[in-house]
């Protein structure tokens, strides 16, 4: 006579407490113990001093969660504005006018946080282009910016715009270590200077200068590489601890 | 010898009401014009309590870090059974580092291309955005990610909690969990503390399902490299809400063991059948005192003999029917009222055993207990894999299976003729059969279309003919109507139920 396997271990739940009217059932069975050993090294816990108190907030904290899309979309509504020469807009024909109509369409439809996980969920085209539309439209900004001969006044529009964007933009996409950029100003005033630096070097007129445009490049290169020096050193600097 | 009483319909049949639903037969089939797909108006389905809700309800809105961690999965259920391809191993750069080098790439060629120097101060800013946000921590050389799962069997419509633990050797700034869910479980919740990830499912259906897998993005503190590491979580049992229900028909003849069910023999039970004439060496503690008076002898009572049942369930799974108004699975829906009738039964302490037909032959000898429910159910749940084109046979089963008295319950939908075989064979080895109907609705009609109406007409007659001969053949044929088993086996308590062995 063989002895019958002995009854399984019943659920945990109200559902089966409800079918226990009479006997207590046997408990639920543990939790296996698949816990590896933790390795010497291994850090479970953030790292002290690394700054990053929060590990996963998709969001930033900065703004609100239903304020941040629309102030990312209005942002980018500016900049598709901005980067369509706004001065020459009644200048040309009606169809001119067309150009900034369909940029700020686009920008609202494009311009808004992708909150997907960044994993290929298809191979279509259309599905990876809805993926990464975020770059697609910045990268069209930059392709209108290139079609037109903007003022100066212009191009430092763009330029800010297109930081801020970018900036607001990892704020809420790219996880809490983007986000945390924008509570170190130091590093933001680096990055915006930086790009000032860029752009009245690329304006500034050395060819009319003579035999000083060489002082002026090695000016310019040296403020580049200053600027970019101390923004590794900004960010290699752990911020100060919250009061 | 007589043969056994049918139980008539009590109530209307459910399919005498139902408009739609269900497949049609061949004959249907082939009279039923092509666009024979518009549905026609409908009742409102009643939802019972035990059925999974209908496929027109409203979306239930998921929290914002449940739908990132899903993707484009989503979570209508249905989704592919197999798991999201594996990520490469190693670092490789972030959607924040393509996105930004993107730019600098194409605003430098562009300057470069169209000759306008200034386009250089766009490519500055993302560049400073790469030089500021540049890793300065140790990235992780070792990752693993280990799932615990605390429980793994729980019924339909509970919550199972999983952890996820990443265990790396550096520093990483940010854990981006994705999920992938099996197919018979929805995800809830999702919480990062730390390099903890607690997720929260919530069981759909009863089966034996995969949880899925769960893929860890672990970002170094600039977020612009990441690492995916994956955590099986393997396969939880999910079992079946059982239907509600309290009565317990028995049979003519019951098994000579000890019970709570009053039997025809007289016995040591507590219900008194009579009075006898007291007979010398009897026990006098029964005496009847009125009777002894009145007789002028001594008069004992006699009482009735408690026996338990034997009763086998008997699952159909040959065909899994999705009602198209309601979306219910007659198959869920059978297997919910086979628990419910082994929970009825097993409480009433007697010996309960299942036989599913239906592609492979499943089966679990009576047997008697408050855990021997969860051998029961976790006999038959895996029948959904089993839908096959062959007919068992009843003969190959171990006389241990399905006793001779036993009482066998028949839970099917009638929808496939092959079970019509099986009943037979069950009611020639004389165990008295009752058969619950699980209803599967009316196909789908097109309106003002008297070719469809007619095939309805058919169809319908041919299930009614097919219950007419069970009815024949001496077994009863009760509809289940959700709600609660009671309302099915009422008509079975005025009498109890025979069988060809009696």
């Amino acid at each position: 006579m063989t002895t019958p396997p002995p009854p399984p271990p019943a659920p945990a739940g109200p559902a089966a407490a409800d079918l226990r009217s009479g006997p207590v059932l046997p408990p639920p069975p543990a939790a296996p113990g698949i816990l590896p050993e933790a390795a010497p090294g291994w850090t479970p816990e953030p790292a002290p001093g690394s700054g990053f108190d929060v590990w996963a907030v998709p969001a930033s904290s900065v703004f609100g969660s239903s304020g941040q899309d629309w102030t990312l979309r209005l942002l980018a509504g500016l900049l598709a504005l901005a980067v369509t020469d706004p001065a020459g807009w009644f200048s040309g024909s009606l169809m001119r006018l067309l150009v900034p109509l369909v940029a700020v369409v686009g920008a609202l439809f494009a311009g808004g946080p992708v909150a997907a996980r960044p994993v290929a969920i298809s191979f279509r085209w259309a599905s990876r282009l809805s993926q990464h539309r975020n770059t697609m439209f910045t990268a069209c900004c930059v392709l209108l910016a290139a079609l037109v001969h903007p003022p100066v006044w212009l191009a430092a529009c763009d330029t800010a715009l297109l930081l801020s964007y970018l900036l607001l933009l990892d704020a809420i996409v790219g996880g809490p270590p983007a986000a945390e950029l924008l509570r170190r100003p130091a590093a933001l005033l680096s990055v915006y200077a930086g790009c000032a630096v860029v752009l009245a070097a690329v304006l500034v007129p050395v060819a009319s200068t003579g035999s000083w445009a060489r002082l002026v490049a090695a000016l310019a290169l040296a403020a580049s590489g200053t600027g970019a020096l101390t923004a590794l050193r900004l960010h290699r600097r752990p911020p100060p601890p919250p009061p | 010898m007589k043969g056994p009483a049918p139980v008539p319909h009590q109530a209307p049949h459910p399919e005498a009401t139902r408009t739609t639903g269900g497949t049609l037969p061949a004959q249907a089939r082939t009279a039923a014009p092509a666009g024979a797909g518009t549905p026609a108006p409908v009742p409102t389905p009643t939802r019972t309590p035990t059925s999974p809700p209908a496929k027109d309800a409203a979306p239930v809105l998921l929290p914002p870090e449940v739908r990132r961690a899903l993707g484009a999965r989503g979570a209508d259920g249905d989704r592919d059974t197999e798991g999201p391809a594996p990520q490469p191993e190693g670092w490789r750069p972030g959607p924040r580092t393509l996105r930004l080098s993107t730019l600098v790439a194409l605003a430098v060629l562009l300057a470069v291309l169209t000759s306008q120097p200034w386009l250089l101060a766009l490519a500055a800013a993302p560049l400073g955005l790469l030089v500021v946000s540049g890793s300065g921590g140790d990235r992780p050389e070792r990752a693993e990610a280990v799932a615990d799962v605390p429980s793994r069997r729980c019924f339909e419509g509970e919550p199972i909690t999983v952890t996820v633990t990443a265990f790396f050797d550096g520093t990483v700034g940010w854990i981006d969990p994705g999920v992938a869910p099996g197919p018979g479980t929805d995800l809830v919740s999702v919480d990062v503390t730390g390099p903890v990830v607690t997720l929260g499912f919530t069981a759909r259906r009863w089966g034996r399902w995969s949880l899925g897998t769960v893929d860890l993005d672990l970002y170094d503190t600039g977020a612009l490299a990441r690492r995916t590491v994956r955590a099986e979580l393997g396969e939880i049992e999910v079992f079946p809400l059982p239907a509600d229900g309290s009565f317990t028909p028995i049979p003519v003849r019951l098994p000579n063991r000890l019970g709570e069910h009053t039997a025809r023999q007289s016995g040591e039970g507590i219900e008194v059948v009579g009075v006898r004439p007291h007979v010398w060496g009897e026990r006098q503690r029964r005496i009847h005192w009125a009777a002894t008076t009145r007789r002028g002898s001594i008069q004992l009572n006699q009482f009735a003999a408690e026996r338990t049942a034997d009763v086998v369930i008997m699952l159909d799974a040959f065909a899994d029917v999705a009602d198209p108004v309601t979306g219910v699975s007659s198959l869920d829906e059978s297997l919910r009222v086979a628990s419910g009738l082994a929970r009825t039964y097993l409480r009433s302490h007697d010996r309960v055993g299942v036989v599913s037909v239906g592609g492979k032959l499943r089966w679990l000898q009576p047997g008697s207990g408050e855990t021997y429910f969860y051998r029961l159910v976790q006999t038959v749940l895996d029948v959904r894999r089993d839908l096959s084109f062959t007919t068992p046979d009843l003969s190959r089963l171990p006389p241990p299976a399905i006793p001779n008295s036993a009482l066998v319950y028949a839970v099917t939908t009638l929808a496939d003729s092959r079970v019509m075989d099986v009943l037979g064979v069950l009611a020639e080895r004389g165990n008295p059969v009752v058969v619950v109907e699980v209803p599967i609705g009316d196909p789908r009609l097109a309106k003002n279309d008297d070719l469809e109406q007619l095939a309805l007409r058919l169809w319908r007659l041919d299930r009614q003919a097919q219950r007419y001969s069970l009815v024949e053949k001496g077994i009863p044929v009760v509809p289940w109507e959700g709600g609660t088993l009671d309302l099915s086996l009422a008509p079975l308590l005025r009498t109890r139920i025979q069988g060809r062995s009696g």
